[in-house]
């Protein structure tokens, strides 16, 4: 899988645009072009275990920039992907909670609901989920909240579709 | 099948490449009682000797059609063409049938290299009688060359040709030649005053009798073909009668409309009556109509009213001259990417972010700021940043690299750091200084304290007044902002405006970079598809100075060499239109790369131009009424061709 | 002018006061919006991280019940708009994963043959309605109040109609309404999307894009994001800068004569600068 990945940064020069364009790059413990050196060269070992991945946004500042037009939000996501399922789990154990919330309020009800997404994110670590809710207390002024969920009436076959996805060759 | 013509077949061992697999005495043994034809063989016939034997044997025994069969015709026709002429028979009624690379050289087995020579004979020789004796056609040159541009490159061209004695026209669409080197301060890495080298060519060219020079004009359209092209050329009406005005410049003086001026980027005013820079040729003015009060609104007038030498003429018109002319010189040269479509790198946005053609003009001692390189508040810099491949380098505008940015960057890195103290940061990907003498200048650059950063800066941001480069600086892995009062950016090299249309009315292809294209990128570098257009500098690629001056002076041999010929030989093998058959579809109009075919209105058929035509046969295969044929390659010679191999 | 809604988890939780706007503008404008039905979550950006297939196949299925209506999709949310687009891309661009999908699709009874275009409603306004025929329709201009334009990161990247770092239409569309629009500089700056539940760090973004706005002396930030807005919004008492923002369609809603009461209650934040 890696090996897919590295085909579609063989053609980059290594320029450094894609780390200063990124909003994060502060916080990552390797730079997004150095990440895809290691990644050249055969050290996978250390780009899958770095934070820096983890940490992107999607916001394509680097991918509109790049000369060589390398799709490296697609990169991360790939990135993401090979970890998991290598069991490679990211510093920030929250980020996983987040997505992993997300995809059971998904896969539930067809639709993202708020309210569970947000409480199966933070239950586990409780002083975040109450510094959320005091933040939230705007939310009752200018927001509706939301008591029920809103669901896809055919969620059956919405699941059968996503469990086909993981069968198909692409 | 009985043959009439008396055919002579030569069968060239090639050494061992043909004998070594062909079992060439038995196929001549198997064939000898064939009547009229006759069968030789020889180790080279491409050798002395071997051509002795052939013009030997066709005085013996009075051969009319001769079949060499050896190696590809690509190698030697020609030399067996002058053969047969020697010997008395028109060379195209010879036929060079390949056993060799289409033969013994694909091909262990012997047997099957054998038969199958023996049938490529056979299908050469049927067509070999069919051919018809075809001469070349000699066309007179006129002895005149048109250089377009009167950039470096140009310059240099029509200087080159007027010494050899030569007529040239030079044809500039400013108001004055020089091009983009005038508006240099110093070159690479000499560090010359760019107007000091420039500016005697430039009178050398007023003063040549050689040179006609056409400045504030346009080409607008080309016909004709090698040797013998015409040209419409429009002069536009420059107001000023060149012959009474003495450039004294109280014209100048007096008007007052104030525009922004073209030569100094837009970082300065020129008047609507105006003469571009001090050093022009020709020295006298040229009023922007667009502009001018009188032309737009019938107002004003002053300068014609305090001319001393009444040489303003409001009166005057574009003339057309149309001339005929041998060979056609392109030195159109380059525009400059505008770094405005990068909106993060903040040009036009934010104050003092410069492009590198803006910061020659604020050096050049004749710029507006008299060469004094101060912010837009007038305070001098004390931190600048230049950024290398705005815009090259990047699948997003340009691919392509354009060779010249490392080397000026460099330069202007030293010349401003001369200037100001300044703190000079140059952000790169690559260092590219092939040029001679270009790494002893950033041994030079580096010694007097410039930094390089190694990242390309992801963008420019504004913060309290300065500005602010964020890049990675690849070679440390962190993430550098580093504050600057001036960034200069080195924006692309790109084609010139005009190159489209020019491409068109010339028949010039153009490269994927949309550049003109070269004959060979290699071999022949100045030399374009067509006969008798060349390209020199910029217009080709991107290329420094030296570089460009070689290029023009080999684009002038190549026109010199041509016009020198007084007379060019046009090869036979050439389309043939048969007008009965022709219905004015146009398909082949289309088709053809060398603009050989042009629709007759008048009478609603298609022209063919055999000067033109390079004889690749598409336009043929492409009719649908069989109005066209190619000479040596006509239907029945081919049919003949594949009924002997059958 | 008719569309295919495709609304997104958000609008129908808690920005359901952004919906509320844009069918009342869509009524005033005479837009015609059917809503997809029961179209299925796009995934955002969190499906594509840890399942790429199952993140398209959403986006499929919805795109082939669209198809069926045989409209383009308006969406209202960049992440929306982004995952369709690129689910769109993906399939022209491999054409036997389309094929295999497709396959895929038909147990379901569907099928997609790559027809439905995906935009936002911004474009809309602008290219397909016309900025001639709101200047008809609107009864209120906002003089005299100053504007930041911010489209986050997901409308003109990674697809999108205008230039990636420098869309101008939702300032032409300020303009139309009467605000003085200020120069903001971090338009398509990341808001830090769904990352801000998790990531501290990402809160700097935020800041910095609130200090420009006061620095730039803006009275309001106008979004095109439910999950803009909802960052803009949600972190302002952790960083301590205040400024209303809200949504573009309930500032187009105001000037188009709408009661306010049916624009949502955002709109309600900056009651006191509205004339």
């Amino acid at each position: 899988m890696v090996e897919k990945i590295i085909d579609k940064v063989k053609i980059c020069i290594q320029c450094g645009t894609c780390s200063s364009s990124c909003p994060l790059n502060f916080a990552m413990d390797i730079p997004v072009r150095k990440l895809i050196a290691l990644l050249k060269a055969g050290y996978s070992k250390q780009v899958l275990n770095s934070r820096t991945f983890w940490l992107c946004l999607s916001c394509y500042f680097c991918k509109v920039r790049c000369p060589k037009k390398i799709d490296l939000p697609e990169v991360m996501y790939n990135l993401h992907e090979v970890c998991l399922k290598q069991n490679i789990l990211p510093e920030n154990k929250i980020t996983l909670q987040v997505y992993r919330a997300f995809i059971k309020v998904v896969n539930l009800f067809g639709r993202n609901f708020e309210p569970l997404m947000f409480f199966l994110s933070l239950y586990k670590s409780p002083k975040k989920l109450l510094k959320f809710l005091n933040l939230g207390i705007f939310f009752l002024k200018t927001k509706n909240i939301p008591l029920l969920p809103s669901k896809i009436k055919d969620s059956r076959s919405l699941k059968n579709l996503l469990k086909e996805a993981d069968l198909i060759e692409i | 099948m009985k043959i009439k013509e008396r055919v002579g077949v030569f069968i060239c061992h090639c050494g061992t490449n043909i004998a070594g697999k062909v079992d060439i005495k038995n196929l001549i043994q198997k064939n000898s009682d064939k009547e009229n034809l006759f069968f030789f063989d020889y180790p080279y016939f491409c050798s002395q000797p071997g051509q002795a034997l052939i013009k030997e044997k066709i005085n013996q025994l009075n051969l009319t059609r001769i079949v060499v069969a050896a190696c590809s015709p690509s190698l030697h026709e020609k030399t067996f063409h002058k053969v047969a002429q020697e010997a008395g028979i028109n060379p195209y009624l010879v036929s060079c049938a390949n056993i060799r690379e289409q033969c013994s050289w694909v091909t262990e087995d012997k047997e099957e290299a054998t038969e199958k020579a023996e049938k490529i004979i056979f299908s050469h020789i049927n067509r070999v009688i069919y051919q018809e004796p075809l001469f070349v056609k000699e066309v007179e040159i006129t002895p005149r060359v048109l250089v377009i541009g009167g950039g470096i490159s140009g310059i240099e061209a029509a200087l080159k040709i007027a010494h050899a004695g030569k007529e040239v026209y030079l044809v500039e669409k400013e108001p004055s030649i020089g091009g983009h080197m005038a508006k240099l301060d110093k070159t690479f890495p000499t560090l010359d005053c760019a107007s000091c080298i420039l500016t005697p060519k430039m009178v050398e060219v007023r003063e040549n009798k050689n040179i006609k020079l056409l400045t504030y004009s346009e080409v607008e359209e080309v016909s004709g073909f090698v040797g013998n092209f015409e040209a419409k050329i429009r002069k536009k009406a420059r107001s000023v009668n060149l012959l009474k005005c003495t450039g004294c410049g109280i014209c100048i003086n007096k008007c007052p409309i104030k525009v922004d001026s073209e030569f100094d980027m837009g970082l300065s005013k020129r008047k609507a009556i105006y003469i571009p820079f001090p050093q022009a040729v020709p020295n006298a003015p040229v009023i922007d109509r667009k502009n001018c009060l009188w032309f737009t609104k019938n107002k004003c007038g002053l300068c014609k009213k305090f001319c001393p030498f009444s040489a303003i003429d409001y009166d005057m018109q574009d003339e057309i001259i149309v001339e005929k002319f041998g060979a056609i010189i392109v030195a159109t040269g380059f525009s400059l990417f505008d770094p405005e479509l990068i909106y993060q790198y903040g040009y036009k946005r934010f104050p003092n972010v410069f492009t590198s053609l803006e910061i020659e003009r604020l050096l050049s001692p004749t710029g507006p700021t008299l060469g004094e390189i101060v912010l837009k508040n007038g305070e001098i810099p004390k931190e600048v940043a230049i950024i290398h491949c705005v815009g090259s380098r990047d699948e997003n505008y340009k691919p392509y690299c354009s060779a010249i940015c490392c080397l000026y960057s460099l330069k202007l890195s030293y010349l401003i750091k001369e200037k100001t103290k300044a703190n000079i940061y140059n952000f790169y990907i690559d260092l590219r200084l092939t040029r001679k003498g270009g790494e002893e200048f950033y041994n030079r650059v580096l010694e007097e304290g410039v930094e390089f950063i190694r990242g390309k800066p992801a963008n420019i941001k504004m913060q309290d007044d300065k500005l602010v480069v964020e890049c990675e600086d690849t070679l440390l892995g962190k993430i550098r902002r580093v504050k600057v009062d001036m960034v200069i950016l080195s924006p692309a090299i790109c084609p010139e405006k005009s190159t489209p249309f020019l491409s068109r009315i010339l028949g010039l292809s153009l490269s994927q970079d949309g550049f003109f294209q070269e004959k060979h990128p290699k071999l022949a570098p100045a030399s374009t598809m067509v006969e008798g257009i060349y390209i020199a500098g910029c217009c080709q690629g991107p290329k420094d100075i030296p570089e460009s001056v070689a290029q023009a002076g080999l684009a002038a041999a190549e026109a010199i060499s041509l016009i020198d010929c007084k007379k060019i030989e046009i090869s036979p093998v050439v389309a043939e239109i048969n007008e009965d058959y022709c219905s004015g579809c146009c398909i082949c109009v289309n088709l053809c790369p060398y603009n050989a075919l042009e629709y007759d209105s008048e009478k609603n058929k298609v022209k063919l131009t055999q000067e033109k035509c390079f004889g690749c046969g598409v336009c043929v295969s492409a009719c649908f009424a069989g109005a066209l044929s190619l000479k040596n390659y006509r239907e029945q010679e081919i049919l003949a061709q594949i009924e002997g191999i059958l | 002018m008719k569309y295919t809604y495709y609304p997104g988890c958000s609008v129908k939780s808690t920005e359901i006061g952004y919906e509320n706007s844009l069918k009342a503008c869509s009524e005033v404008l005479e837009i015609e919006l059917n809503e997809l039905d029961d179209w299925n979550c796009c995934g955002a950006t969190i499906f594509p991280k840890l399942n790429r297939k199952a993140y398209l196949l959403l986006s499929v299925r919805n795109l082939a019940l669209a198809e069926n209506y045989g409209k383009d999709i308006v969406t209202v949310c960049n992440g929306c708009l982004t995952a369709l687009s690129k689910t769109n891309f993906y399939l022209q661009q491999n054409r036997d994963a389309f094929e295999k999908i497709n396959r895929v699709l038909e147990k379901l009874g569907l099928n997609y043959q790559g027809k439905i275009k995906v935009r936002h409603f911004l474009e809309i306004l602008i290219k397909d309605i016309g900025q001639k025929k709101i200047e008809e329709k609107i009864k209120k201009r906002i003089r005299g109040v100053r504007v930041a334009p911010y489209y986050g990161c997901q409308y003109s990247r990674p697809f999108g109609p205008e230039h990636p770092e420098n869309p101008h239409y939702l300032e032409n569309l300020l303009i139309l309404l009467g605000a003085e629009v200020v120069d903001a500089s971090f338009k398509t700056n990341c808001c830090g999307g769904i990352l801000t539940i998790a990531e501290d760090n990402s809160h700097k973004l935020i800041k910095s894009i609130l200090e420009d706005a006061k620095r730039l002396k803006a009275d309001f930030i106008v979004t095109i994001c439910p999950l803009c807005e909802i960052n803009l919004q949600l972190f302002q008492k952790k960083i301590g800068i205040f400024i209303p923002v809200v949504y573009f369609t309930q500032i187009l809603g105001y000037c188009l004569g709408i009661e306010i009461s049916k624009l949502g209650k955002e709109i309600y934040s900056f009651k006191g600068l509205l004339k």
